[in-house]
């Protein structure tokens, strides 16, 4: 099965500086990635580059095998992404932002509505659907991040240091949604948590001010020593 | 897609208090300009009266209204704009927008159009504001309509520019005071500029006004939609360069590239606007724009023309002026606009022969006018003289206590003079003797009532004028021994005995019997536009054969019940045949016309009266109207007609009894219920 995101040369020169060089791996339906990395290791720049939130200068993102930079609107819709910090409007409520957010990504008014109540529930925000995000806790804003995500069910999500912020119990409440959401997708995510990228990915791949510095398949018996040795090696020990 | 990003911003705005309140404060300042505006017309209206161009309540109430919501639009579009995309930068939320599958053209134009959307509940209220006084009075409509459209291009371009800076900074206040800066430039940069500089050109200030002057140019309009166009353009550029990073080598400059292009198109667009725009009068009776009477004299000019406008350029001065002579080149006059300031170049201003605050110097085809008072009545008046060929003289006989064409005495008739001279004729008396006979180039003689008798060489040279073809207007006096006779036989007049007596004076107000009216007029060229009476004091009836080879008619006709009384005029009077009197109908004035041997027609008027026309009398009903007629006709100018006076249409404010809640509504309504809205959708969805 050909990988659902291929990532190949990606590269970010911004300000006469270059943030990001020579980064290439893919990623495959089914598949959870982690994108490990120190911080500043250009970890948020390559999702914010398969988002489509900023551009290439140069390298391609396909996505089922068509380029972004030619199809970019058509294949933005295919792509969940949850930037850090999450992009939430404090004035709203839960549901007008999903909504809102259900209709950014290219659904109508009625599939937007129905599309919103069901991320609400998948995501544990039932109770809090008529509030305002402003006065929602770190933790319900985290997860109304998540949702917004994955509101308009997109074939490959892309978080961002998804589970900043979150107590020890909505850790593994977002662990679990990752690992449910990796069954039928492919993920991306990006953490300097060792122990969360061991426990939910299939896969890490690894940056180092802005270069890949290697990549690995993690077996599913969880080898935490291994995966920090080694990690510390790729990053050349540093951290 | 622009709907979805448009309705989002709509509904941040409208879950905010700080909306609310700002509308709340932009619809009471309104509203309370307008209603103070509205009190003083009311203090004001009774002496405006129907002078020339008098504004109306649309003028003096409505629009300032608008313009007072357009200052509001410039204060409140930095604060509504600088969140629009600095608030999404400072959050990271930039990052949600530009990873949608939206171009980010249609992310600028939804929040361009979500900002807009406060505006257009502002304006509505604005509108409705200045609607409501329709009640009370026909507004024009052409007119503000063209204003509130204007206000709504200004609101659009505000927030366009607040769009722009805000997606320069993540700071919003930054963002604010920037916008400020921009706008109060805008608006302020043509304020003192030539007419005809860039600076008046890229004016917001100077647009947004002329918009509101009633007459609607194709450029200003355009002036507007560039400036949102450009706005956009340079934020969208700059979001592109957001998300594409700033690249190296060339690429680095494309950004740049582009803005410039992007302003040399406005620059271009705005040149295109500037040549081939048109312009419309939308006001009630396009009074912002020239009568047909003075179209027909603009037309009529063929050379080249030159306004000098001496003004200081202070207090308003200049800008009356200036609109008044925009309606000439309107009207498709070749004409150069010069501004002197006697501040600056007093030398130059006495050259030009400045007395007043505000001359204007008209020159063409080598010839000069001046018009100290300019209004469009005195500024046709002087391209009419400067459109007849030649001097048009009018010859007054003088030296025989005749009535003067430019004395001031309540017998004389200066009055008809000044307006012969509004007209493009030169009266200049002149007395036979001394001057050696009649001048051969009078457009028209004038013998107005001589108290002596005239010597029989002068009498001669009447005559011989008449041979020559001359025209003449004989305004017999009331004492029959001063009719020159020999003038009597060449015309064939004779004067009946007496002074006619006419029981309809009474009628029209006049407790004299010897003032004769005449309200119908014949249908011949002299008067045949006439429909307002004319009353004649002390009038004699005449009886007019005219001489072979001319045609003659009656031109002024009494009643039935008038008749020429030769008694004296005590008791009560009656007719008595005996005595020579004959009952009305009787015949004031005839019009007597024979073909030239060159050229035209060769005219006479004869009226057995000249106090009619005198100082005193010309003012009643319609005689001085039908003095000018009987000129015009004499000098074959019948073209050449006075400006009727033109006014607004909404001089009266007279609104029903339950309107007068209106105000109350409107200052105090309006706002607390923006207030109370704001207040009440904020505690409705907190406590959820």
């Amino acid at each position: 099965m050909p990988p659902l995101l291929e990532v190949s040369q990606l590269e970010r020169r911004d300000a006469g500086r270059v943030r990001l060089a020579g980064v290439s791996f893919t990623v495959a339906q089914g598949e959870v990635v982690g994108l490990l990395g120190l911080n500043g290791a250009g970890k948020s720049t390559t999702l914010a580059l398969i988002a489509g939130a900023l551009a290439p200068s140069a390298g391609r993102v396909l996505l089922d095998g068509r380029d972004l930079a030619t199809a970019p609107h058509a294949l933005r819709a295919c792509i969940g992404f949850l930037p850090e910090p999450p992009p939430l409007y404090p004035d709203f409520t839960v549901d007008e932002f999903l909504r809102f957010a259900a209709r950014l990504r290219g659904m109508d008014r009625a599939a937007a509505r129905t599309a919103a109540t069901r991320v609400r529930e998948r995501c544990g925000l039932a109770q809090v659907g008529r509030r305002l995000i402003g006065q929602l806790s770190k933790g319900y804003r985290q997860r109304v991040g998540l949702a917004q995500a994955i509101v308009h069910d997109p074939p490959l999500v892309l978080l961002d240091e998804p589970t900043a912020g979150l107590d020890p119990a909505q850790c593994r409440e977002a662990r679990e949604l990752i690992a449910e959401l990796g069954r039928e997708r492919a993920v991306l995510f990006s953490s300097h948590l060792l122990d969360e990228v061991e426990r939910v990915c299939t896969r890490v791949e690894v940056l180092h001010e802005g270069r890949p510095a290697g990549g690995f398949a993690l077996r599913a018996d969880g080898d935490s020593a291994g995966l920090e040795a080694r990690f510390h090696a790729l990053t050349g020990g540093a951290g | 897609m622009i709907a979805v990003v448009a309705a989002r911003e709509l509904r941040a705005l409208f879950v905010s208090t700080v909306a609310w309140a700002w509308l709340a404060a932009g619809a009471g300042l309104v509203a309370w300009m307008v209603y103070a505006q509205l009190e003083s017309y009311q203090r004001l209206a009774p002496r405006l009266g129907l002078a020339d161009g008098a504004p109306g309540v649309t003028d003096l109430v409505a629009l300032p209204g608008v313009q007072a919501a357009g200052l509001v639009g410039l204060l409140l579009a930095p604060l509504v704009g600088m969140r629009l995309f600095s608030d999404e930068l400072r959050t990271g939320r930039i990052a949600l927008l530009l990873s949608a599958p939206v171009s980010v053209t249609r992310l600028v134009l939804g929040k361009f159009l979500g900002a807009m959307g406060l505006f257009v509940a502002l304006w509505a209220g604005v509108a409705l504001l200045v609607a409501s006084l329709a009640l009370g009075t026909p507004l024009d409509a052409g007119k503000l309509a063209v204003a509130l459209g204007g206000l709504l291009l200004l609101y659009a371009a505000c927030v366009a520019a607040a769009l722009w800076l805000s997606t320069m900074s993540s700071q919003p206040a930054a963002v604010a005071a920037a916008t400020y800066g921009l706008l109060l430039l805008l608006w302020v940069i043509g304020q003192t500029a030539d007419a005809d500089s860039v600076l008046r050109a890229i004016s917001l200030g100077f647009r947004f006004e002329r918009l509101l002057s009633g007459v609607l140019h194709a450029e200003d309009v355009a002036y507007f939609v560039v400036l949102v166009a450009t706005f956009l353009g340079l934020a969208v550029v700059r979001l592109e360069v957001l998300r594409a990073g700033t690249g190296v080598g060339s690429a680095r400059w494309l950004p740049w590239t582009l803005a410039l292009l992007i302003l040399a198109a406005a620059g271009l667009g705005l040149r295109l606007a500037h040549r081939y725009g048109g312009a419309w009068d939308m006001s009630a009776g396009a009074r912002h724009s020239l009568s047909p009477q003075s179209q027909a004299v603009a037309d009529r000019l063929r050379a080249p023309l030159r306004f000098t406008v001496v003004a200081p350029d202070y207090g308003g001065l200049r800008a009356p002026v200036d609109q008044l002579l925009q309606r000439y080149l309107r009207a498709g006059l070749d004409a150069a606009v010069e501004l002197v300031d006697p501040d600056i170049h007093p030398e130059r201003a006495r050259q030009l022969g400045a007395r007043g605050p505000v001359e204007l110097v008209v020159e063409y085809d080598g010839r000069t006018e001046r018009v100290s008072a300019p209004s469009e009545r005195s500024v046709t008046a002087a391209l009419q003289r400067l459109a007849l060929a030649g001097e048009r003289w009018v010859v007054a006989v003088a030296g025989h206590g005749e009535a003067d064409l430019i004395g001031q005495a309540n017998f004389d008739l200066g009055e008809l003079g000044a307006a012969l001279t509004r007209a493009g004729f030169r009266p200049q008396p002149v007395e036979i003797a001394t001057a050696g006979g009649i001048p051969d180039n009078a457009a028209m003689v004038v013998l107005a009532a001589p108290q002596a008798a005239l010597l029989s060489g002068e009498e001669a040279a009447l005559v011989a004028h008449l041979e020559r073809g001359g025209s003449l207007l004989w305004l017999l006096s009331s004492d029959p021994a001063m009719d020159p006779p020999a003038l009597a036989r060449a015309l064939g007049v004779q004067r009946l005995p007496g002074v006619v007596v006419d029981a309809a004076a009474a009628a029209v107000g006049a407790d004299d019997p010897t003032v004769a009216v005449v309200s119908r007029y014949p249908d011949e060229p002299a008067v045949r536009n006439l429909s307002v009476l004319a009353v004649f004091p002390r009038a004699a009836a005449l009886d007019v054969t005219p001489p072979a080879g001319w045609r003659g008619a009656s031109l002024l006709q009494t009643g039935a019940q008038s008749w020429n009384e030769t008694g004296p005029l005590r008791g009560e009077l009656r007719v008595d045949a005996a005595a020579g009197e004959r009952r009305g109908p009787l015949s004031l004035g005839w019009a007597l016309s024979r073909s030239r041997a060159q050229a035209g027609e060769q005219r006479v008027v004869v009226v057995g009266d000249v106090d009619f026309l005198s100082n005193a009398v010309v003012g009643n009903a319609g005689n001085l109207d039908l003095g000018l007629n009987l000129v015009r006709w004499l000098t074959e100018n019948d073209a050449l007609l006075d400006i009727p006076p033109r006014a607004a249409p909404d001089l009266r404010f007279d609104p029903p009894r339950w309107a007068r809640l209106l105000p109350a509504v409107f200052l105090f309504g309006v706002p607390v219920g923006c207030l109370a809205a704001g207040l009440g959708i904020r505690y409705v969805r907190r406590r959820r």
